[in-house]
């Protein structure tokens, strides 16, 4: 390699560690937290806190296989109940049914793509653990086939029995698929998750009963 | 009939109008703020609101939901952001230039905060391993704990965590009520809604109330307990299932806002919606309850300045999907406001985002506050990844949305919940507290919005809701008894004696100490009872010189200047301006003289009054320092 050579070469290093250096200055964004200002408080006298370090039952930081078996299973179960809920807009008699029934369909589909979406990223980035769990045992409050073929046939007050004799057994599952998670360790948002999805359809047993209980006798 | 009813619309609709006419004349580019992050998500900002700054959320790592911002509360010039992790403390005396003094890491959702002086209150109502800030998050069925964590921010750069106040079934949010008898004390309401299946909680979750001793937070405990469901829709041994879990649903409430200017509170207690008296802070009487078959899950409300109505925030779905699409329509996982009637709560209309949201967003009604203009119910709430909306309830029938900030999607659906939690105004800005990505400060430029924006309400815990008084909008009202005077004349005027003048300069100022720090003060001349100039109390409460021109004709007399501060009213500080006679020569006539003489008599007399007063005063100071 000649000097002129060589001189070019590092001269078009140094540009380039230059322009480097600008571009990384122009893009850096705002400022890092300075690491100071991160404190981590010691417990207040008197605490609680001597029990020592976490119980080996202690969350994690990652999707468990419970994470995983909970989605899935709900996604099933939501799909079931939006299935219900959908053929109530035609025939149903009550006009809180119907209410209900339309609530629970937009909401429990758009769950149920959320979950999907988590599984999916999850799949993609190698965190979900394990393998898709079977579901060939019947699920716990299953909405079966005949029965949703009997509420794709009945109308009015007919449907309105059905219907609840149908989700209030389905929405109890769901509390309970929702408490076995919260029962053993997992992701702590995915907790959050089941909470939310056990108080919302303990709130609509609540409502469906008190529909229940004013529905005219067959 | 016809026509009154087209009229009754009409006239709300105008208002509207001309307030959005308003807000969009004075359009201008918002522009992001210098340091407007690193991300590429340019929001959609509407007309007359401006993107003054925004800090990145210092826990975040990455996608993990367990780093997320949640509420704020104000002290000062500190801003307290909640996060699952912790909380960061913000010194906000600059808005446009927030500084993070500290992080402070102590994990357990969801990090509701208040502040309260120098203490900060913070919600867990996730089971920990204990109570200290290196807990691990543990199944609700293993030994835990859960409750309300105290610190003391005396040193905002290293808070000293003070107490721990075990709660039954943890805090979901919780809300200030200060002790009308004692400012030695607070009350805290706690709030939660568990189902039951944990070990510490049994299902019902009552109101628990913890005092909150302010001298000595660490004695802070539960001192009190009341069930607000304590009726027919209690649980009964038949809404037991297997398992442990109550299906009775309705057992405590998601959050509560008192108004203890008007001894109310509004409880949004998942199925149920609540009217409080808080006349007793220990013993919450249930005034009105109403129930809505559209209403999914009351998650907040917030109060008009009169009390006459509220709006409520439905929060369907949790936050995990998005409810701001055609599909959920415009009354689900909406606003509703009710009107505050003697025989109940009665619903006027409802709200929901004008803007349809991506379905890989989550969007549905959050938290939000008052904005306090006067004479119009306006306010400033978070939609998750709705971004904020600022809303114009004034008529509850047809609320009409203001402006807004909206942020569009990430490109994928984010897990679990993200978006906006929170926004709330103080001190002239909103403060919005955006899950994932950070702070963002924000300004309403509208006129229309130029007394809520000098409204200082510092201090603000959002769900204790002030009763805002626009001093500044009156004339002060001087005292005409000259020993009642007396103690005001702190105000130097200077020239303190004027020739009569078509108009003069005048020039005042104040010591030390006799406003608040950093309010804004007015000063005022009572002949025409005008605004002659608007200054900032330095930080040692004295006024600087500040320089004002006198509307003339200056006759002969004797007239008062007033200076009031905005936070330190009904405070007035006085100065007597002299416009002295012409000269004698000048003034041969008898009978001009005769009335011109009573002037200065009534003038010299209250001063003589002040005069002896201060002699006395001070002779009295001498002898008891000698004593």
């Amino acid at each position: 390699m000649s000097t002129e050579r060589r001189r070019t070469a590092a001269a078009t290093a140094a540009l380039i560690v230059m322009v480097g250096l600008a571009i990384s200055g122009c893009t850096s964004g705002p400022d890092p937290v300075p690491p100071t200002a991160f404190v981590t408080p010691s417990a207040p006298p008197g605490a609680e806190s001597a029990r020592g370090p976490a119980s080996a039952g202690a969350d994690s930081e990652e999707a468990t296989a419970a994470d995983l078996a909970f989605v899935e299973a709900m996604i099933v179960h939501h799909e079931q109940a939006v299935e219900l809920a959908e053929l109530a807009v035609d025939r149903a008699a009550d006009p809180e049914i119907v209410s209900l029934a339309e609530r629970m369909s937009l909401t429990q589909a758009a769950e149920a793509d959320a979950m999907r979406s988590w599984l999916e990223r999850h799949r993609a980035s190698g965190r979900a653990p394990g393998e898709a769990h079977e579901h060939d045992a019947a699920m716990d409050g299953e909405i079966s086939r005949s029965t949703l073929d009997r509420a794709a046939e009945v109308r009015g007050a007919a449907f309105d029995r059905l219907f609840v004799a149908a989700m209030v057994p389905h929405h109890l599952a769901a509390v309970r698929m929702a408490e076995d998670r919260l029962a053993v360790p997992g992701d702590p948002a995915v907790s959050r998750w089941a909470r939310a999805i056990a108080n919302a359809q303990s709130l609509e047993v609540d409502r469906l009963q008190e529909v229940e209980a004013r529905l005219p006798d067959a | 009939m016809h026509a009154g009813r087209v009229a009754a619309w009409a006239r709300p609709v105008a208002t509207a109008a001309v307030l959005t006419a308003l807000v969009t004349s004075l359009a201008a580019g918002a522009p992001a703020p210098a340091d407007a992050g690193a991300s590429a998500r340019e929001p959609s900002i509407g007309p007359g609101l401006e993107w003054v700054a925004h800090r990145d959320n210092p826990f975040r790592q990455g996608d993990d939901a367990d780093f997320i911002n949640s509420d704020l509360a104000f002290t000062g010039d500190h801003l307290i952001q909640g996060n699952f992790a912790g909380f960061s403390v913000w010194d906000i005396a600059d808005p446009s230039a927030p500084t993070l003094v500290s992080a402070v890491s102590c994990p357990g959702g969801q990090g509701d905060v208040s502040a309260v002086g120098n203490l900060v209150f913070v919600s867990v109502d996730e089971t920990m391993s204990d109570d200290s800030c290196q807990a691990a998050r543990v199944p609700e069925t293993d030994e835990n704990w859960e409750g309300v964590r105290i610190f003391d921010v005396s040193d905002p750069a290293s808070p000293q965590y003070v107490a721990a106040v075990r709660t039954r079934c943890g805090s979901h949010t919780h809300t200030v009520v200060p002790d009308p008898a004692s400012a030695d004390r607070v009350f805290v309401y706690v709030s939660a809604y568990s189902r039951g299946a944990s070990r510490n909680c049994t299902g019902r979750n009552p109101l628990q109330i913890i005092e909150v001793p302010l001298a000595a937070p660490e004695a802070a405990s539960v001192v009190g307990e009341l069930d607000l469901f304590d009726d027919e829709s209690a649980f009964g041994p038949e809404d037991r299932v297997a398992g442990g879990a109550e299906t009775r649903s309705t057992t405590g409430c998601h959050d509560i806002t008192a108004y203890p200017a008007r001894a109310l509170a509004v409880a949004a207690c998942r199925g149920d919606g609540l009217l409080l008296s808080i006349a007793d802070p220990l013993a919450p009487v249930v005034l009105q309850r109403v129930r809505d078959p559209a209403v999914a899950f009351w998650h907040s409300g917030i109060f008009d300045h009169a009390a006459s109505t509220v709006v409520f925030q439905d929060e369907l779905g949790d936050g995990f999907i998005n409810t701001c699409s055609p599909a959920f329509g415009t009354d689900r996982g909406a606003d509703a406001a009710w009107r505050i009637q003697p025989d109940g709560l009665v619903k006027a209309g409802t709200f929901k985002l004008p803007r349809a949201q991506s379905d890989l967003e989550k969007c549905v009604a959050h938290s939000g506050g008052l904005v306090p203009v006067p004479d119009r119910f306006v306010i400033a709430q978070a939609w998750l990844e709705g971004g904020v909306s600022v809303i114009d309830f004034t008529d509850p029938a047809a609320p009409v949305e203001l402006t807004w900030f909206d942020r569009p999607d990430y490109g994928y659906s984010m897990d679990y919940t993200a978006g906006i939690w929170s926004v709330y105004p103080y001190r002239g800005h909103l403060y919005a507290s955006d899950m994932y990505e950070g702070l963002e400060v924000l300004r309403l430029t509208d006129p229309a919005f130029a007394a809520a924006n000098r409204y200082d309400d510092t201090g603000l815990n959002p769900q204790t809701q002030p009763e805002y008084a626009w001093v500044w909008r009156d004339a002060p009202v001087v005292p005409s008894s000259a020993a009642e005077r007396a103690s005001m004349e702190t105000l130097s005027v200077q020239p303190a004696t004027l020739e009569p003048a078509a108009s003069a300069e005048i020039t005042v100022s104040l010591p030390a100490g006799s406003l608040a720090a950093g309010e804004t003060a007015d000063v005022w001349w009572m002949p025409t009872q005008s605004v002659l100039a608007t200054v900032t109390a330095a930080p040692d409460g004295s006024m600087a010189a500040t320089t004002a021109t006198l509307p003339g004709p200056l006759g002969p007399g004797s007239y008062d200047v007033v200076v009031r501060g905005d936070t330190s009213a009904p405070r007035l500080a006085i100065a007597t301006l002299v416009v002295a006679t012409p000269a004698p020569n000048a003034a041969p006539d008898a009978a001009p003289e005769r009335s011109g003489g009573a002037w200065w008599l009534l003038v010299l007399l209250p001063f003589g009054a002040a005069l002896a007063y201060h002699a006395a005063l001070a002779r009295r100071r001498r002898r008891r320092s000698r004593s």
